[in-house]
């Protein structure tokens, strides 16, 4: 009993922190905004809850801020137009690079990926007990080829999710913070030869961390070695 | 084989008809660009109508123009019956000095009549960093354009094919559209065929757009007849930094002179020199250019318009407002049209300049290109606003691109457009609504389009397969597959044989019970004594009934009766059922004898 009530206080609590953000951003007070916007978003990330936090802090004057929390937004949920719109927007007036359009971004923005793996296994595993039960059936070739195709359905549609889903794959994603950007070196020291420049707001993959330096991977294939104390991880909490 | 060649007759037929129709040689001539800086070079198409017999000049002769005939094709269609030739030859122009020139009529000779085109303007700005004069193209075995940022000439001008990627410029921006050649050269002895309609791009770092159809031309250099194919598309780079230009590849079968077949040799070295007439062999060839290294630069930061919104080319705008009168909270749409060459896909809406008394909704575009390749076109976003306030004029648009030839940032403005807006009759939220605008210092306002999202749905940052609920829901419906798959076999496995012998003990009983029925005829009697046998062997693990009872120990009376049960049953079977009738006695008999094996 005294659980329920601590928890409906806290929903109560989380409700009023929202109304408090959406508030001040309507009144034009985006630093409050913003501010409140991270107190709810500390108790339950959401994508909506850092596009609002983006849109805070493009609107506060803070772009690279801003992009870092449409990042978020779109890693919780790929498919959030407003924030693949406002990044796309913010990420052209910083003169970062337009990344080609992938395979993932296409499927996810038509399903999010947990969804997609959800169903996926569930009609696979849906599809297998048919099969069992169609096997004792006297109509069995048709309901086990049935069953068979949903097992096949389901798998394929599993295995779609699992590979969109951007926080599975083998990078960890990084977003270029420091106000000058960075250079990508070709060795892991100050005096190696630049490959390129980057600008503040660009998306980078960390592939291995190694202390002072990032091993980081560009979206076209180019590698190379840039300071880690100008990244900052896209998934909060994480460390470099 | 008489249908082609009465279609071919036909086709040729026509092509003579309309060749009758064909009118008299017109010419044209158009600039790529009226705009350049010292040593970026332009092109000038010279377009020829009605006739293909043209002699051109090598060259435009303007002093301080470098200018080089680079390349020609030829058009045929037949449009309601009348045939149209043309001929599309196209000009190098590369600027040596600033200044503004006068291109003078380019003097075409059509079979004997000299036609002239109209004079053309090009103006040449200083040479800018980016720009240095491009290399000659060269004397010898030179690709013909090459006179343009491209890749270099083949080593030697009797190679079989090569291509070049033609870029405009030695320097782009990241994010900018900029259209882009790809030109083959075939050599023309040499039969070649596509084994793919269009080029294959290997590289990173930059992004195509989609080839347009390939124009054809015949070129000579050094004597060697080629002809040419040309894909046009754009390119953008993705990213900043000196990177080579990916390889564009077209797969070709190249057919080669072949030796004859063995034997032959002697029959073809007398009468052809040594080579077979018809024998060729078809070699695959794959023509790719050059990955010649381009440098990107990031847009520049330094002087960015706050409105700048991605947008990367040359670009006009233009503002139209329907309806002109909008009754108290009905929509005025104004329409800005940004038209020009550039990356219409990356650019954001333009901006609107103080449009305090409207309430301005998110904006819908829709784009219309001019060319084939999504190069050149207009954007048109349309913007609903609703007055606030009365209002006789709609605010103005402003848009912000960077200019890649000016290497600058450049922001144009549309004028006001007039308009009559009733203001909406007064209400608290309107003027709740209105008040903000009409306050001194004015907060800032958030992004046009952009909006806060109130409903959230909660989200964990750990994905859902690395979440331990994933594996536990997948684990515990395996497990109850594999029980279920399990409790199966077990009851299959267990129950099986009993069930097995129970149908059998079924059978043999159902067949040993009936033997005591008097109304069985004789037949029918054997039959299922028999039957009651084979299920009695099926249950001992004998083979057969015969094999049963030959089983079975002698000296028992059973046995006898059961003997003579079979030798009764084989003579019944192989004299076709006329055997002797059976007694009631011996049918008792055999009922019991029967019954006491099965007990």
């Amino acid at each position: 009993m005294k659980a329920g009530i601590v928890i409906l206080l806290m929903g109560f609590a989380a409700l009023a922190r929202a109304d408090e953000a959406g508030a001040a951003f309507a009144r034009g007070d985006f630093s409050a905004a913003a501010k409140a916007q991270e107190a709810e978003l500390a108790r339950q990330p959401s994508a909506e809850g850092y596009f609002n936090l983006g849109l805070a802090r493009q609107n506060a004057g803070d772009p690279v801020g801003a992009i870092l929390n449409y990042e978020r937004a779109l890693l919780l949920d790929p498919g959030l137009r407003d924030a693949r719109n406002a990044l796309s927007k913010l990420a052209a007036a910083q003169g970062v690079p337009a990344a080609p359009r992938t395979w993932r971004e296409d499927v996810t923005g038509v399903v999010h990926p947990e969804l997609l793996l959800t169903l996926g296994s569930t009609l696979a595993w849906v599809g297998a007990f048919g099969f069992l039960f169609a096997s004792q059936s006297s109509r069995r070739i048709g309901l086990m080829t049935l069953a068979g195709l949903a097992v096949l359905a389901g798998s394929a549609a599993a295995t779609a999710g699992w590979l969109a889903e951007a926080r599975l794959a083998g990078v960890r994603p990084a977003l270029v913070t420091a106000k000058e950007g960075a250079e990508v070196l070709s060795s892991p020291a100050n005096n190696s030869s630049a490959i390129l420049s980057v600008p503040a707001g660009t998306t980078l993959g960390v592939v291995s961390p190694r202390g002072a330096w990032s091993y980081v991977d560009l979206n076209g294939g180019v590698r190379g070695w840039v300071p880690t104390e100008r990244l900052t991880p896209i998934i909060p909490g994480e460390t470099l | 084989m008489r249908t082609t060649i009465f279609s071919r007759l036909a086709v040729a037929a026509l092509f003579l008809a309309a060749g009758f129709c064909a009118q008299a040689a017109t010419v044209s001539a158009v600039i790529s660009a009226d705009e350049t800086s010292v040593g970026q070079p332009v092109g000038v198409q010279v377009r020829v109508d009605g006739t293909t017999n043209v002699a051109m000049p090598e060259g435009l002769g303007v002093p301080g123009l470098q200018s080089r005939l680079t390349g020609r094709s030829t058009q045929v269609s037949i449009i309601n019956g009348r045939m149209t030739t043309s001929g599309i030859y196209t000009y190098t122009v590369v600027p040596e000095r600033e200044g503004t020139f006068e291109i003078p009529p380019i003097e075409v000779n059509a079979e004997g009549r000299k036609i002239r085109t109209a004079p053309l303007k090009l103006t040449v700005t200083p040479g800018s960093p980016a720009a240095r004069p491009v290399p000659q193209a060269p004397a010898a075995g030179g690709a013909p354009g090459s006179a343009s940022a491209s890749a270099g000439p083949p080593e030697g001008s009797d190679k079989l094919a090569w291509g070049e990627l033609v870029v405009p410029r030695e320097r782009i921006y990241a994010g900018e559209i900029v259209p882009v050649e790809v030109r083959y050269f075939f050599n023309g002895s040499v039969p070649f065929r596509l084994l793919r309609g269009e080029p294959v791009v290997s590289g990173e770092g930059f992004t195509f757009q989609k080839f347009a159809p390939p124009t054809q031309a015949e070129e000579t250099i050094n004597g060697v007849r080629y002809n040419t194919l040309t894909f046009r598309t754009a390119i953008t780079a993705v990213k900043s930094g000196e990177m080579p230009l990916p390889k564009v590849a077209l797969e070709t079968v190249a057919q080669v002179p072949a030796q004859a077949p063995r034997g032959m040799d002697d029959i073809f070295s007398r009468f052809f020199g040594g080579q077979g007439p018809g024998f060729v062999d078809e070699r695959e060839v794959r023509v790719e250019t050059a990955a010649r290294p381009i440098r990107v630069l990031a847009l520049p930061a330094k002087g960015r318009p706050e409105g700048f919104s991605g947008a990367v080319g040359e670009f006009t705008v233009a503002a139209t407002a329907a309806p002109a009168e909008a009754a108290a909270g009905d929509p005025v749409t104004l329409s800005v049209a940004v038209s020009g060459r550039g990356n219409f896909d990356a650019m954001g809406e333009p901006r609107l300049v103080n449009p305090e008394g409207w309430r301005v909704y998110p904006p819908t575009d829709r784009f219309e290109k001019t060319d084939d390749i999504g190069f050149t076109g207009t954007k048109t976003f349309e913007m609903p606003l609703v007055a606030q306030q009365a209002r006789t004029e709609t605010p103005m648009a402003e848009f912000s691109y960077f200019d890649p030839v000016k290497e600058k940032y450049v922001t144009v403005r549309t004028e006001p457009v007039p308009v009559r807006a009733a203001a909406p009759a007064a209400s608290p939220a309107v003027a709740a609504n209105a008040a903000p605008a009409a306050t001194p210092t004015p907060t800032p306002a958030p992004e046009a389009g952009s909006r806060w999202l109130e409903a959230a749905t909660p989200r964990s940052w750990e994905p859902l397969a690395r979440r331990p609920v994933f594996w536990i829901a997948n684990a515990a419906a395996a497990l109850v597959l594999i029980g279920l798959l399990g409790a199966g076999w077990i009851r299959r496995m267990r129950q099986g044989p009993a069930a097995e012998r129970a149908a059998w003990q079924r059978e043999r009983d159902r067949a040993a019970g009936a033997l005591a029925s008097a109304r069985l005829a004789d037949a029918e009697f054997l039959d299922r004594a028999l039957e009651a046998l084979a299920a009695q062997a099926r249950l001992t693990g004998a083979a057969g009934a015969v094999e049963y009872v030959r089983g079975l120990e002698l000296g028992g009376r059973e046995v006898g009766e059961l003997r003579a049960l079979l030798l009764r049953s084989d003579e019944r079977k192989f004299s076709g059922g006329a055997g002797l009738p059976l007694e009631p006695a011996e049918r008792q008999r055999w009922a019991q004898a029967v019954k006491e094996v099965c007990r």
